[in-house]
């Protein structure tokens, strides 16, 4: 008991100590790359992302979309010096990429998560893909697919491409991060639209975008575990009804069958 | 006694030391047969065993029927008739699986035909519903004898053969037989579509529906009556044991899977109304409409989101033994985007009742925010 008051009421240097020094990223008054993070209650590991964030591009500039927080993630933000975007609600992630993609002045736009630290190297392929033509530059990662059963989406997002006649990018998609988009992906799909990552990847292929995975990031090791609803995920369940959401516009933009033949079936011989 | 024990043990490794040698040699189709041939072993043993006596009894059985009858009075018909009714008095009231009924069956039609051939590989089944089957053939004859032939050995009431676009007289044989209804278009119907109108001309309680490229073993075939006589409305093909990992799966089958698993199917895995055999009961026939049988997947999804009862009760091997043609070879060829857009379709239908996103969640992204990352 004693033990414990002591150590309330003395500061501890250890603990100073041992805290990681905040790094620092200077915005470019011209950006060529913007890097958009979505945060919401992520001190802990904010100062690591921007620190790779920061080492990406030389011309950057890097845009945290601080929303729901309460644990100073935007004061952190703005210590380290990135462009902060404040929200008292929580947005979501796709929300958050939407809003950073509109205050966003580079040419390409590279789009991460501030709860998984990925390193800048494995993050300027991204960038690099874009500057050099494509429109939208994914991970090649989608998750396991070792089995005969994947997870649902998984599943969606592979079914979505068969689709999309674009089997070659096998589980890679819009709704997983790190991903970047050239500016005139993000005129041609429109920003609001990145609310609804499969159906912004949908758009982006129906318009001829140069989709093109830039890079195997495996993110699935890092990504934290989160809270459930009961014995149902509702992130899965959100995402599956995108893909869903994302066929009914190829439905309604490219007919009943999606643009595919039914190699003339006689349909009117069945009374 | 021990002995001869550890012997077969000694055996059974040796055996299996020489499986696993094969299966390396061949790579991994040997292995996936073997799957395919558990599959439905364990299928079998999970149900009821133990019907050697009743395979007696169905032998005596088959031969008490047939005692006394003359040449001409011995038919498959009056066996299957025998074989019902002494089905009903002696084995009914357990649920049995398709296996140990096929052995009872076997046993009965051993004992009837006492060395009449054409008898002996007829095989009653255990059936109260009128059955059919439908088989469409263009430009087949290679294989529609052979596939008419293993339907012949089954208690069809009526066998459907739609012909279409045939050039090389398909029909040729069996013209005479009074089970055979023929549809002949001189124009190529199309995929799908003749089951469609096979299914439209026959009002029978259970309805096979298999191709004329490929002729199908009777004793698989019966399985999906047995099913749909056990209450399944759609008895689907299970294709389970014949699938390779997720990574290696083409866009047919990621299509197949999720539209099973956006109707709550994910069990159904890739079974689907779009692969043969299977059987439709007459409930799922008039639920869905035989129009609907056109496009295959939009009468599977209708059936799911009718509460129809679609299961996978057995496995047949389609893949190994389908005709290779230019046009269902390569990741690109052009059946599989029919299929492509059949699922589509199959989705565009089911969005018309449930709207865009299904069953799926309406939770707003702030809301799922805050549940997932609230503090």
């Amino acid at each position: 008991m004693i033990r414990r008051r002591k150590r309330g009421l003395v500061p501890s240097t250890r603990k100073q100590a041992s805290r990681p020094k905040l790094p620092k990223i200077v915005n470019h008054r011209d950006p060529m790359v913007s890097i958009i993070i979505p945060a919401m209650n992520e001190r802990a590991r904010l100062p690591s992302v921007l620190r790779e964030a920061s080492k990406v591009h030389p011309r950057s500039e890097t845009i945290v979309i601080a929303n729901g927080s309460t644990d100073g993630t935007a004061e952190i933000a703005a210590a380290v010096g990135a462009r902060v975007i404040r929200f008292a609600e929580p947005l979501g992630h796709d929300v958050g990429r939407r809003v950073g993609a509109e205050a966003a002045r580079g040419q390409a736009l590279l789009f991460m998560d501030a709860d998984m630290v990925i390193s800048a190297a494995e993050l300027r392929p991204f960038v690099r893909a874009v500057l050099s033509g494509v429109d939208v530059a994914l991970n090649g990662y989608s998750g396991s697919v070792g089995r005969q059963i994947a997870h649902p989406v998984v599943l969606a997002k592979y079914s979505l491409n068969a689709w999309l006649s674009r089997p070659d990018l096998h589980g890679a998609s819009m709704t997983a991060v790190p991903h970047a988009l050239s500016r005139q992906a993000l005129e041609v799909i429109g920003s609001k639209l990145l609310e609804i990552p499969p159906l912004a990847h949908t758009v982006a292929a129906v318009r001829g975008l140069n989709i093109q995975i830039a890079k195997t990031v495996a993110v699935g090791g890092i990504n934290p575990v989160r809270r459930r609803v009961g014995r149902s995920d509702p992130l899965a369940s959100l995402v599956v009804g995108d893909h869903l959401d994302a066929v009914h516009w190829l439905i309604q933009e490219q007919g009943q069958r999606g643009g595919y033949s039914d190699l003339n079936r006689l349909r009117g011989k069945v009374r | 006694m021990r002995m001869g024990r550890m012997r077969a043990t000694g055996k059974g490794k040796a055996r299996r030391v020489n499986i696993a040698k094969r299966n390396r040699r061949k790579g991994y189709i040997a292995r996936r047969k073997k799957v395919f041939h558990d599959a439905n072993a364990t299928r079998a043993e999970a149900r009821s065993s133990g019907t050697d006596w009743l395979e007696r009894l169905a032998l005596q059985g088959g031969r008490k029927a047939a005692a006394g009858k003359s040449e001409s009075e011995r038919s498959c018909e009056h066996m299957q008739q025998c074989f019902n009714s002494w089905y009903m008095a002696h084995a009914a009231g357990t649920r049995r699986g398709y296996s140990p009924i096929l052995r009872i069956s076997t046993a009965f039609a051993h004992g009837y035909a006492a060395g009449d051939n054409l008898l002996r590989h007829y095989i009653p089944l255990p059936l109260r519903r009128t059955t059919a089957a439908v088989v469409v053939a263009s430009n087949e004859r290679r294989t529609l004898n052979a596939v008419l032939a293993q339907l012949m050995r089954l208690p069809f009431g009526e066998i459907v053969v739609v012909l279409n676009g045939c050039s090389d007289g398909s029909f040729t044989a069996m013209e005479h037989d009074p089970r055979l209804i023929k549809l002949n278009y001189p124009e190529r119907l199309g995929h799908d579509v003749g089951r469609a109108l096979g299914a439209a001309v026959t009002i029978k309680d259970t309805v096979l529906f298999v191709d004329g490229d490929m002729a199908l073993p009777a004793e698989d075939l019966g399985a999906f009556l047995v099913a749909v006589e056990q209450g399944s409305d759609v008895a689907l093909n299970d294709i389970t044991p014949f699938l390779p990992s997720f990574a290696k799966q083409d866009s047919v089958t990621y299509s197949k899977m999720f539209l099973n698993m956006s109707l709550g199917r994910t069990d159904l895995l890739a079974n689907s109304l779009t692969a043969v055999p299977h059987a439709l009961s007459r409930r799922a026939i008039d639920a869905l409409g035989h129009a609907s049988l056109i496009i295959p997947p939009k009468a599977h999804a209708l059936a799911l989101v009718r509460g129809l009862t679609v299961t996978a009760p057995y496995s047949v091997n389609v893949v190994k033994n389908n005709r290779i043609r230019s046009t269902n070879t390569g990741s690109a060829n052009s059946v599989a985007g029919l299929i492509l857009g059949d699922h589509i379709e199959a989705l565009a239908e089911v969005m018309k009742i449930y709207g865009p996103r299904l069953k799926f969640t309406r939770m707003t992204r702030s809301k799922l925010a805050k549940v997932r990352n609230g503090r």
